[in-house]
């Protein structure tokens, strides 16, 4: 009997030993266990002056002069700022103890390069107004720089702040003081440093050491690549990845499910942006209003709310929500209703030959080429759903998904009849989007060319954007949105809204005003 | 041989499987509940019940319809693929057998050729170049896979060729195309019969695969393959959505396969070279 006591009480001690061992490891873990989310794609190129890389990791490693917040504009690389009583000219005082990671100091000289670098490449900013706006960019003295617009532009500060292409890249990085053709390196201010990257495998994050800011508490980010819906959803639950976030990674049915579940947390941002279809006005089948204004009317937005987001997403009237600055201008909403979108196709010269049959006009059909972008995980659903409910009356809707760049490449080429499509959310809304109405940048362009008043719809956005009275400049908004909405360009869905799933260990997990923007520095175990 | 057949409970089994679903397929407009394309947003993803007796998809349409108007690009498809393919092989093979010499010598290094392509990636490649949909998809599979009847039926001709009855009405002055239809079809027809129902299977997953794929039936047409895909798209959510379009090709796929078993059986064919 001995023998076994003692062997018990050796069992006990060796169990007593190991549990405190472990709770010593777990306190240890958290401290620097990484951070692991999932996206959909690499993060390519992050180059903080062109496009073409994830905005969550641009940001993670490049910082602006000022940052957009749910409050407004605030200090972030400058410390403060002036302007200067007619508009033009804005001084930034600059942080004195800002670090880029390789060394290099950031004052008004490397802010100064970095400026020059993006206006040196014009024409990919062509989104963006005030470049064409700027004047001069000078280092008043090593942490002052004197930014002057040629016209004054109202939205200058938003779009200063946002992810790009105002934010800075070590000097040493560029090649001969210009980042237009690419980098040597992604060096910037931000709280992580871009350890290592296995093109469409894993990206490695790590703190940045001479960051001036708070520091992280996580020190380690990776950013796994998994392209597909249920890989990433099983990855979550085998516990691989931590973090799941973005409004086109996460469907209405997981969140649901994940709401209920023990091991696992979600979160939703407020409304953020407008889901939309948008109608190409050029083509043939889509030139006249009233076959455009009878989409409108055959879409049932409430359906779409319940059924397809579960009511997470409600349902959108406006292309811009009446709570986005000068958006609350009093339009009507186009009804749901077959009955009006059936007169109306009826009137355009659309007759339906047999029930469930498409119309037909000059022996040609009503058929209407949608595309939407594969990589997200509600587009098809709703497109499905569109389609079973446009044929009522007629619609053919034919379906096509593909792959995010290939779908992008075709808005800007404006090669489809209709497509999904977003307003672009705080902060860039309305100045941003409709800033992009007046060239190539997305789809709008070529899908507002068949408009009557295309011409005057470009000179108001202008106007718009170098207006100095609000009074006026409302007045100008007001008749821009009730001519977009009259002539029917814009199909609004759901006002989007940002989520997330993760687990419950991760702790901090919020949204940024805009929703290309993933807050993971704020982020901890 | 009828008889064999008849009295193999397992062949009779599958022949009802099939025979039940070809038929319900063919009448699939009375046979189905619903509308199968008729979806009601609000009632997605329900369980089973007597409205829907498999419960609804993702966009609240009735599974059970969607299974049975399935059947028709699913079964009727595949029959029509298969058709044509043993069409083709047949006649390429028994034109190859019977000719022999250096004709049949050109035909069967031709056919060694195109076996010497891995079928599916084949398949892929095809449909990559003709474009996605059903037709595309049928057409791939023939030019794909007739090489392989061509062969077989070759062979069995080559044991046929000098029969007596065959040399007896050669030396009579039977012209090649009497010989041909009268002489080795019949003769090899049980053993193409059996070559086709094994081989059904097959086509039925090989539609289905690249329909699941994207490649073939377009949404929002049903098919049991692009079911699967849709299920694929919500299998943590909602797993039961797989159970429905997996287990209708699971038993379809094993009836013909075991039918053509019993079929061989039931033949007698020896050495058939399967």
């Amino acid at each position: 009997m001995r023998w076994k006591r003692r062997f018990c009480a050796a069992l006990i001690g060796m169990a007593l030993c190991c549990g405190a061992g472990s709770a010593q490891a777990a306190q240890a873990k958290a401290a620097d266990r990484e951070l692991v989310l999932a996206n959909y794609r690499d993060i390519r190129n992050l180059n903080p002056h062109l496009y073409s890389g994830e905005i969550f990791a641009q940001n993670l490693i490049f910082e602006s002069l000022v940052i957009n917040t749910e409050k407004g504009v605030e200090p972030w690389l400058a410390e403060g700022w002036t302007v200067s009583d007619d508009g033009k000219a804005y001084t930034f005082f600059l942080r004195k103890d800002v670090l880029f990671s390789d060394g290099e100091k950031f004052d008004a000289k490397a802010a100064k390069l970095n400026f020059d670098a993006i206006l040196a490449n014009g024409e990919r900013h062509t989104w963006l107004e005030m470049i064409k706006l700027m004047d001069k960019v000078e280092a008043v003295d090593d942490h002052t720089l004197r930014i002057t617009l040629k016209e004054p532009y109202y939205p200058f500060l938003i779009e200063i702040g946002v992810t790009r292409p105002f934010r800075f890249i070590s000097p040493k990085s560029m090649k001969d003081g210009s980042t237009k053709d690419g980098v040597t390196s992604y060096v910037g201010t931000g709280p992580y440093v871009l350890a290592d990257n296995k093109v469409d495998q894993v990206a490695t994050f790590t703190a940045n050491d001479k960051y001036w800011g708070k520091k992280p508490a996580v020190k380690t980010l990776k950013a796994r690549v998994i392209p597909d819906n249920q890989a990433r959803l099983l990855a979550l639950k085998k516990g691989e990845i931590d973090l799941i976030y973005g409004t086109n990674l996460l469907d209405a049915e997981t969140m649901r499910q994940m709401e209920t579940s023990k091991e696992f947390g979600t979160a939703l941002s407020k409304p953020l942006s407008t889901r939309n279809i948008l109608i190409n006005s050029s083509r043939p089948n889509l030139g006249d209003k009233r076959v455009r204004q009878a989409l409108q009317h055959l879409t049932d937005r409430k359906a779409v709310s319940e059924g397809i987001f579960n009511g997470i997403e409600s349902p959108a009237d406006f292309v811009l929500a009446p709570t986005v600055p000068y958006c609350n201008v009093g339009l009507t909403p186009y009804a749901f209703s077959h009955a009006k979108a059936d007169a109306l196709l009826d009137a355009a010269g659309w007759k339906q030959p047999a029930p469930g049959k498409p119309r037909e006009k000059d022996g040609k059909p009503l058929a209407l080429e949608l595309y939407y972008n594969s990589n997200s995980v509600t587009e098809k659903d709703i497109s499905e759903y569109l389609q079973a409910e446009f044929l009522k009356s007629g619609v053919q809707l034919n379906l096509h998904g593909e792959e995010e760049q290939a779908y992008r490449d075709r808005m800007k080429a404006g090669d489809f009849d209709i497509v999904h499509n977003i307003s672009w959310g705080t902060p860039y809304d309305p100045q941003s989007f409709i800033g992009a109405m007046v060239r190539t940048v997305y789809g709008d362009y070529k899908a507002q060319l068949g408009l009557p008043d295309k011409q005057k719809i470009d000179e108001t956005i202008r106007a718009i954007l170098v207006s100095t009275d609000p009074a006026k400049r409302q007045e100008m908004f007001t008749w821009l949105l009730t001519t977009l909405h009259d002539e029917a360009v814009y199909l609004p869905l759901t006002y989007q809204r940002n989520r997330a799933v993760f687990t419950k260990d991760l702790k901090n997990v919020t949204f940024n005003p805009s929703q290309f923007e993933i807050p993971l520095e704020k982020m901890a175990f | 041989m009828l008889r064999n057949l008849l009295e193999d409970r397992v062949a009779l089994l599958c022949l009802a499987v099939i025979g039940v679903t070809v038929l319900a397929g063919l009448f699939a407009p009375y046979v189905a509940p619903h509308d199968p394309l008729a979806g009601n947003i609000l009632y997605k993803f329900k369980t089973m019940s007597w409205n829907y007796p498999l419960g609804t998809d993702q966009q609240g349409r009735c599974v059970l319809s969607r299974l049975i108007y399935g059947i028709q690009p699913t079964i009727l498809l595949s029959l029509v693929t298969m058709a044509a393919t043993i069409t083709l092989g047949a006649a390429y093979g028994l034109v190859s057998g019977s000719a022999g010499g250096l004709v049949d010598e050109g035909l069967m290094r031709f056919c060694d050729v195109m076996l010497s392509f891995p079928s599916q990636v084949m398949i892929l490649a095809v449909v990559g170049m003709l474009g996605v949909g059903m037709e595309n998809v049928i057409i791939a599979n023939i030019l794909i896979k007739w090489a392989f009847y061509a062969r077989m039926i070759r062979g069995s001709v080559l044991g046929y060729r000098n029969r007596n009855y065959v040399v007896f009405s050669r030396t009579t002055g039977s012209g090649s195309w009497f010989i041909l239809s009268r002489h080795m079809l019949p003769a090899v027809l049980p053993e193409i019969v059996v070559l086709a129902s094994l081989d059904t299977g097959w086509v039925i997953l090989n539609i289905s695969t690249l329909s699941f794929l994207g490649l073939g039936v377009q949404a929002p047409a049903p098919e049991w393959g692009a079911m699967l895909n849709e299920a694929r798209q919500v299998i943590v959510a909602h797993p039961g959505q797989m159970l429905a379009p997996g287990l209708a090709v699971l038993t379809l796929v094993a009836a013909f396969n075991m039918l053509g078993d019993s079929l061989r059986d039931a033949l007698e064919i020896k050495g058939s070279g399967r």
